[in-house]
């Protein structure tokens, strides 16, 4: 393959959910591939037309209730779809990569489609802006403020979920540079943030605490504000951000380096995330051959780029969620507030069946095996008729138009060029020169169900 | 480490031929010896099982008071002993518990419980703290410490729950003894299973995990040609999953953790149907489990737990249910319990705590018995823990 085809098919799979050779050939002589990506002015949000919001949920009678927490349950079903399509069709690749990085980062587990809505385009809005901005924001956000408990949080007794959460998982790290006392003091600079029944930030003067705290040393009658502003002077917080970034979109093996490099770049640039982001997709570290395929492709990365590759539009959309449960990572669903561990936690072996099969069973249409375990509040038996149904995947592949946009170039770039990233194994190497296939639809899967395809 | 070398390490170790039946020689070849250690089966209440329906404290006035619908008639009780009685649904485990086999543990919990499903079902599954988040499973931890193979550790099901989830071992989940064979059944996944260097990058993580699949799946697939179990079980879920644990143990087979779940625990509204319903199929199931394996004098190397991720409140709500509560009972199945029939005193209905019970025995006090004395390691190893062993097994 010629270099800057490796480069840039690189570059995409991780700045966004990969590219196929039309799209490559479209820029590959730009001198610059990267600013487009990084420099974005109005991301897109997540356009998702919601009913007017009641909020005579407390007068409504028991069966009103039911009805309406059964509509909620399908609005939620249906942004978790529509933030899918989002991913495989946005314009912007980089934003959709990084919207779904933060949601690992920030993860909440969201029942409520307002909440959902509101808290995705945060994320969206800040994705590559100032971290400074997205924490206050994410902070403020209605799913953040139920999940961790901050309306709980008062003056006579404030709970400290969220302001533990904020240093271990959001900013410093486990243990850095904080204290228990801290962050009993921080949870209390934080009473008071609350929101409206709509989902809308209010600021309860009544339930915050205006006395004198002590936080890392120094002493003042600290606000939420204050304290992200406090907690961002330490070089330690852009340092957490940064390590979990390169873990994420450089290599899961941090190099210590690099890490310090990046480090400076994000804290004296003052947090701005796409300034960060441009310095790592424009390092020559980041193009290295030990870079290039070392990631394990993420349930959602897998998902998305099978979607995005071959535009699948499977008849019932359901099946989309049932993908995610089943290869362990749904949208708005994160194990628990660390979010996913990833990496190599992503495979076991009955998983990584799963994942080789995928390719095969997307594109010939079969039946997507169902997990039943994850029914609280159903009975299996009843259920597993109804689940039959749900695996049966009916996409629509226009065959001709996928072969069209992965055009080989012998020299350039093969379709094995195209799909895989990094080197292929000698077994698999030998595989292929074996078992040389003549229809494009076999070759595709054929690359498609190597150990390679999950790597990115 | 190449292919030779990890295949060697995971081969089957021998262990001493004290008497191997003929139907095994018969399929297996004369030189196989089965699989002769201990073997722990869990049994998973997904939902949150309310367990005051499940043991009833049936003389207890504030029982009947606080649950005016939906408490467990005297008349419907299966009296074990003092004052407490097996929801009339469960004559299997009624009978299981006359026999000795059955050690009920009542106040199970973990101090400062968690009432989300899944932050409880994580604090279950991988023992840790209700602040600490850890990414592996007590029984994943132990295959680490104590196995060499993913097939070590059996999950009926077509995801693997973190529980069975090591940091380097991680367990086997399947729907039955051929699913996993036939999902791995080409020429491609056969030839690729045979990479002979496998670099230590995830490249190499991706290979070894197939190699490993492969060979796992093919054994459980061999061995399930062995033994056909004829009895009868119910035909539901759990019952399939349980008469292929069965005959998996039976076939000689060396794993020494299976896993099964039973799931639609969560009744926030018309509990007493449903869960007298769920209740009839476990009692139903385990009673079918535990003669299938007396009859193959497989039942004395087995033990069963069967947990649920919390309790549920005392007092009913006004949908005909309850709602996430707390401590809960945990049932230990075995042959020779060191302590057979109910391990503690029943729940205290006075002293509550918002409403919930109060728990009284830790779930790794129980966890670090199984380990200990059951699966002979070190619990500590495995919890990181400072905890009191219970004596049940």
């Amino acid at each position: 393959m010629r270099k800057d085809y490796r480069k840039l098919l690189h570059l995409y799979s991780r700045a966004g959910f990969g590219m196929n050779k039309k799209e490559a050939d479209e820029v590959i002589n730009n001198k610059d591939w990267v600013t487009p990506l990084t420099a974005i002015k109005n991301p897109e949000l997540l356009e998702f037309d919601l009913p007017e919001f009641s909020s005579n949920y407390m007068q409504m009678s028991a069966d009103e209730k039911m009805d309406m927490r059964k509509e909620m349950r399908k609005l939620s079903r249906d942004i978790n779809i529509h933030w899918i399509d989002q991913m495989s069709t946005g314009n912007d690749p980089l934003i959709e990569k990084m919207t779904l990085f933060w949601h690992g980062h920030f993860a909440c587990r969201i029942v409520n489609p307002y909440d959902a809505v509101q808290y995705t385009n945060v994320l969206r809005s800040n994705s590559l802006g100032s971290f400074k901005t997205l924490v206050t924001e994410v902070a403020k956000s209605a799913a953040m403020i139920k999940y961790l408990h901050l309306r709980q949080n008062k003056k006579k007794s404030p709970n400290e979920d969220f302001a533990r959460e904020l240093c271990e998982l959001f900013t410093l790290g486990r243990d850095q540079e904080y204290t228990e006392n801290d962050v009993k003091e921080i949870a209390r600079a934080f009473t008071g943030w609350s929101n409206k029944k709509d989902g809308t930030y209010r600021f309860n003067e009544r339930q915050h605490d205006k006395g004198e705290k002590t936080i890392f040393g120094k002493t003042g009658n600290f606000d939420g504000d204050d304290v992200i502003e406090m907690i961002l002077e330490k070089k330690q917080c852009a340092r957490f951000i940064c390590q979990k970034i390169y873990k994420e979109f450089v290599h899961p093996d941090i190099n210590e380096k690099h890490l310090e490099e990046i480090t400076s770049v994000f804290y004296n640039n003052n947090y701005d995330i796409s300034i960060l982001m441009h310095h790592i997709f424009t390092s020559k570290w980041f193009y290295s051959n030990d870079v290039i395929g070392a990631k394990i492709k993420s349930p959602i990365e897998l998902i998305v780029g099978l979607k995005r590759t071959f535009d699948l539009q499977p008849k019932s959309e359901r099946v989309w969620l049932i993908l995610q449960r089943n290869l362990g990572q749904e949208l708005y669903f994160p194990p628990n507030v660390a979010g996913w561990p990833g990496d190599t936690t992503w495979i076991d072996s009955s998983r990584l069946a799963m994942r080789l099969r995928l390719p095969s069973i997307l594109l010939n249409n079969g039946i997507i095996p169902i997990a039943f375990k994850e029914d609280y509040d159903v009975n299996p038996n009843e259920n597993k008729r109804k689940m039959k149904k749900l695996g049966k995947f009916q996409g629509d592949i226009k065959w001709s138009k996928v072969e069209g946009l992965h055009q080989e170039e012998e020299k350039k770039c093969t379709l094995a060029d195209i799909m895989i990233r990094g080197e292929l194994s000698d077994d698999a190497q030998n595989y292929l020169d074996q078992h040389q296939l003549s229809s494009f639809k076999d070759r595709m899967i054929q690359l498609l169900s190597l150990p390679e395809y999950q790597l990115c | 480490m190449n292919r030779r070398d990890f295949l060697k390490s995971t081969s089957l170790l021998t262990t001493g031929t004290l008497f191997t039946p003929l139907f095994l020689q018969q399929t297996m070849g004369k030189d196989f010896s089965p699989y002769q250690g201990k073997r722990l089966v869990v049994i998973q209440f997904s939902g949150g099982n309310d367990g005051l329906n499940t043991v009833v404290p049936y003389l207890d006035d504030s029982y009947y008071k606080a649950r005016p619908q939906i408490a467990i008639q005297k008349s419907d009780v299966l009296k074990l002993d003092n004052d407490l009685g097996l929801n009339g649904q469960m004559k299997g485990l009624a009978d299981l518990y006359d026999e000795g086999y059955l050690s009920v543990i009542n106040n199970v919990g973990y101090p400062n419980p968690n009432r989300s499903h899944f932050r409880s079902m994580d604090i279950w599954h991988t023992a840790s703290d209700t602040n600490e988040y850890l990414n592996t499973g007590w029984l994943g931890r132990y295959l680490d410490s104590h196995c060499t193979s993913a097939r070590e550790g059996i999950e009926m099901d077509n995801t693997l729950s973190l529980a069975m989830k090591g940091k380097h071992i991680k367990g086997l989940a399947l729907e039955d003894s051929k699913s996993l064979y036939f999902k791995l059944k080409s020429d491609q996944f056969n030839a690729l299973s045979e990479q002979e260097d496998l670099n230590e990058n995830n490249q190499g993580y991706l290979y070894k995990t197939l190699a490993e699949a492969h060979q796992s799946a093919k054994y459980v697939f061999d061995h399930g040609k062995v033994y056909s179990s004829n009895s009868a079980y119910p035909n539901s879920n759990l019952g399939h999953h349980l008469k292929s644990i069965a005959e998996m143990i039976v076939s000689g087979m060396d794993t020494k953790v299976y896993y099964a779940s039973l799931g639609g625990f969560d009744t926030h509204a018309n509990q007493k149907n449903k869960q007298n319903g769920l209740l009839k199929d476990y009692s139903d199931c385990v009673s079918a489990f535990v003669k299938d394996l007396k009859k193959n004098d497989a039942f004395k190397d087995t033990v069963i737990l069967t947990f649920s991720e919390f309790g549920r409140r005392v007092k009913q709500n006004a949908s005909g249910g309850t709602d996430h509560g707390a401590a809960n009972n945990v049932f230990i199945i075995g042959e020779n319990l060191k302590k057979a029939g109910l391990y503690n005193e029943g729940p205290n209905l006075k002293e509550l705590y918002r409403g919930d019970l109060v728990h009284q025995v830790d779930f790794r006090s129980i966890y670090a018995n199984l380990l200990d004395n059951w699966l002979k390691v070190d619990n500590h190893l495995i919890l990181n823990k400072n905890l009191p062993s219970l004596s049940v097994v």
